[in-house]
């Protein structure tokens, strides 16, 4: 499902948005999304978090599979291109 | 890609864990898996009601699988010597 997001995903990282980020550990953190892939790695860099473990981070590089959600401004985003993707994938199954 | 990893080589990093723990120390190596190479590496653990735990290790092989967060670190922020321990990520 990753790869039908991605499109979103990059064009959230090409602009620089701040996104909050809550791992499956509880940990939350936000930052300037700078890099995504199809498996949700993320390299974030501007951290700033309230967690006491990770204090003085700058950048941080986030594996995939131990996030839980993430959170974004809805004024930033479009979703033409999901709803397009979504749209032919649909097609395709009937 | 996961070569993003790049500029992290050679610098002083830490890791989290899966099982809540941290590890500290110098990237070395990675691969696609996120499967991790770190020297001098510290294990760095928070237990209820006592202080920070280290122990030194010489170098380090952390499977990918159980990294949750990678970091660049400023060497001059001190760790908390009194905190939560991490929780634990167990994956289905």
């Amino acid at each position: 499902m990753s790869v039908q997001f991605h499109p979103l995903f990059k064009t959230i990282a090409e602009r620089d948005t701040r996104i909050t980020i809550t791992l499956k550990n509880n940990i939350e953190l936000s930052g300037k999304l700078h890099y995504i892939d199809t498996n949700l790695n993320m390299n974030i860099t501007d951290v700033t978090t309230e967690d006491p473990h990770l204090v003085g981070v700058e950048k941080c590089f986030i594996r995939g599979n131990s996030v839980k959600f993430l959170s974004f401004d809805y004024q930033n985003i479009t979703t033409e291109l999901l709803d397009d993707l979504i749209r032919r994938e649909s097609q395709k199954l009937e | 890609m996961v070569s993003t990893l790049d500029q992290f080589v050679e610098r002083e990093i830490y890791v989290i864990s899966t099982d809540g723990r941290q590890y500290q120390g110098i990237l070395k190596g990675f691969d696609q898996a996120v499967n991790l190479i770190v020297s001098q590496c510290k294990l760095i653990s928070w237990n209820q009601d006592c202080p920070r735990d280290e122990i030194d290790c010489q170098i380090m092989i952390i499977r990918g699988d159980t990294v949750v967060l990678l970091g660049l670190k400023d060497p001059a922020m001190e760790l908390p010597d009194i905190a939560d321990p991490i929780p634990q990520i167990i994956h289905t």
